[in-house]
């Protein structure tokens, strides 16, 4: 008995320790992610911009202003283009690349290293970077499709806009799968790939049934974590296109940071990003799911 | 001045969309023209959109046949899906006897109402219709190029006419910067068949209300201070355009402004362009863009909807219908 409850009592005390311990993190989380969902979810009702003295309370105004807006509508279709189609690119690059560099043990260090560079990049120096590539006037990249007899002004150009600021994502981030998959690869053990070759299985064999599924998980984190972060992505956009031209290249982060602070209606932009946490969420349970039927 | 209902603030900072136009071409080819068009080609205050379609079309017929190999394009214009692409075809819309709204005094004064949109008038659409014309002839990058990115290709030696910010003038007279140094003429930009638009990008300095009066008083300090006559004397120097009209009265300034080859105007950047957009200021050459609250909004709805046209994929008729009918949803009417 009396040890029982000292044992209660013992734990208590490290439960108060811990919950001391935790607290400031608690803090820092509350003001720069509770808090902040709070005020969106008020702001959403509001009728709240910028210059005026009080947000007036507005019911479901600001949900139906958005629900009803074409360009929100469009702005998803694109944003899916956007996301699925980048995210397919870098997804296949990244894994094939991974694959090249554990074929090579000896470079593989040097290469991957190189081959990291650009996840250092701001994405802000990205969209800078694309486009100062994709100049009409100084750009390296134009200056080549002119020799090729190509006057094609990428960024102005209703068909190759969107594939354009596709190809800047992959090229930032494909890296990033390309390491989480090269991680996952070196810690794959020698014997299921040694009996898959005294079974007389072929490179192509051995990837496909062996090394692939045994990195499913990885590919999975890889596609959580890049999947959540594409879906907000706003800034090679901004630089590069500002969601045009023709609006081919509004995707819906874009929007949003339009109507916040272009339009500084917080209200109608506290809504729109609400239904993006709500498709991120979404897209989160997904591959949870995915990944926890791998463990069954 | 005025009642306590408008806001009000003090000029600062006035740039003026003005034409850019490269001397050497226009000097060079000049007979050339005047034999094929039988008219002098030389911009100036007579010069009409149509005849500045048709130039910049020869521009580039005489560019493809090897004939013109100073530039690359008779026009050039920033037309990117951004606040530059409005104020591009703003010029043209003026020009045709074209506006945004009923109300008026919209452009100075400002209102909060400004009334039904006029976009669906046969003046507007045969304005759209002559920008989307216009466009086919212009540089292709055109489309991906706000004011500074047009500025560039300029600078690089690409154009042969666009209508520009007058204080880019500074950067195509600077050697590092460009290719153009000594060979750019400025005028007012081209009339159309009910008048002339030149956009001007003024801005003003105001004091907010919100603050304390410690710090309205500070900021009353300051505006005296920037509005100056000193200080206004001084921003040109860096490229800036004064808005107080005692400094362009200085004797070295007029002196500067009237003769292109003198000491003073060697020493002031905006020496080239200052003349024109002086001319563009006054009564019936001047255009305000609307001043109403909602204006980010249908600013972002013009460019937007123009961006489309340019691209092809809705014709000028629609597109002024379909900034009308977002912009009376949005102002209410």
């Amino acid at each position: 008995m009396l040890q029982a409850a000292e044992k209660r009592i013992r734990k208590v005390k490290r439960n108060r320790t811990e919950f001391w311990m935790l607290l400031p993190s608690m803090i820092v989380l509350a003001a720069i992610s509770i808090f902040p969902f709070f005020f969106m979810i008020y702001a959403s009702f509001m009728n709240y911009t910028l210059d005026m003295d009080k947000p007036r309370f507005a019911g479901l105004d600001n949900w139906r202003n958005v629900f009803t807006s074409d360009t929100f509508w469009e702005s998803w279709g694109r944003t899916a283009v956007y996301a699925g189609g980048g995210l397919v690119v870098q997804l296949a690059l990244g894994v094939a690349i991974a694959l090249l560099l554990y074929q090579i043990p000896k470079l593989r260090n040097l290469f991957s290293t190189l081959f990291m560079l650009p996840l250092f990049v701001a994405p802000i120096v990205t969209g800078l970077l694309w486009r100062f590539l994709l100049d009409p006037t100084y750009g390296l990249y134009n200056w080549f499709l002119q020799l090729l007899g190509l006057d094609i002004q990428v960024l102005g150009d209703t068909h190759y806009a969107m594939p354009a600021v596709i190809l800047m994502d992959v090229w930032e981030w494909t890296p990033l799968i390309t390491i989480i998959v090269l991680a996952g690869l070196q810690t794959i053990p020698h014997e299921p790939l040694e009996a898959a070759e005294v079974d007389g299985a072929g490179g192509w064999q051995k990837i496909r049934f062996v090394m692939l599924p045994m990195v499913r998980r990885m590919i999975v984190v890889a596609l959580l974590i890049r999947s959540m972060d594409i879906l907000r992505y706003v800034d090679t956009i901004t630089i590069a296109t500002e969601g045009g031209p023709a609006d081919v290249t509004k995707i819906i982060g874009y929007y949003l940071m339009q109507v916040a602070f272009r339009f500084q209606d917080i209200g109608s932009a506290a809504a729109l990003g609400l239904t993006m946490l709500l498709v991120s969420i979404v897209l989160g349970k997904f591959f949870m799911k995915v990944m926890r039927s791998e463990e069954a | 001045m005025g009642n306590k209902d408008h806001l009000y603030a003090l000029p600062y900072d006035n740039p003026t969309m003005v034409l850019a136009y490269r001397k050497d071409v226009f000097e060079k080819y000049k007979d050339l023209f005047m034999k094929e068009k039988g008219y002098d080609w030389t911009p100036g205050p007579n010069m009409t959109w149509d005849q500045y379609y048709e130039i910049a079309s020869w521009i580039n017929q005489k560019v493809k046949e090897g004939v013109i190999k100073e530039v690359k394009y008779g026009t050039g214009h920033q037309a990117k899906q951004h606040d530059s692409l409005m104020n591009d075809f703003s010029n043209v819309l003026v020009s045709f006897g074209g506006q945004y709204f009923q109300a008026d005094h919209i452009g100075d004064i400002g209102t909060e109402n400004p009334g039904k949109s006029l976009l669906t008038s046969p003046d507007a659409i045969a304005a759209a219709e002559f920008y989307n014309k216009l466009l086919k002839q212009a540089a292709p990058g055109s489309t991906s190029w706000d004011w500074s990115g047009l500025a560039e290709a300029f600078a690089a030696g690409d154009i042969a006419m666009a209508p520009e910010w007058h204080e880019f003038a500074a950067s195509f007279e600077n050697p590092e910067s460009s290719k153009v140094v000594g060979k750019v003429g400025w005028t007012i930009l081209p009339k159309g068949p009910k008048g002339r638009g030149n956009m001007y990008g003024g801005t003003g300095v105001g004091i907010n209300k919100y603050i304390s009066e410690k710090e309205q008083k500070a900021a009353w300090l300051f505006l005296i201070w920037a509005t100056s006559p000193q200080t206004q004397y001084k921003i040109l120097d860096a490229g800036f355009t004064p808005t107080r009209y005692s400094v362009y009265q200085l004797p070295d300034i007029q002196k500067a402004l009237n003769d292109p080859t003198s000491e003073e105007a060697k020493k002031l950047p905006l020496a080239s362009s200052l003349l024109a957009a002086q001319e563009a200021w006054k009564d019936g050459n001047v255009y305000m863009r609307p001043k109403i609250p909602m204006w980010p909004q249908i600013d972002t709805i013009v460019y937007t909807e123009l961006s489309k046209m340019l691209a092809g994929r809705q014709s000028p008729a629609d597109t002024m219908k379909e900034i009308a009918k977002q912009s009376d949803k949005l102002t209410g009417n």
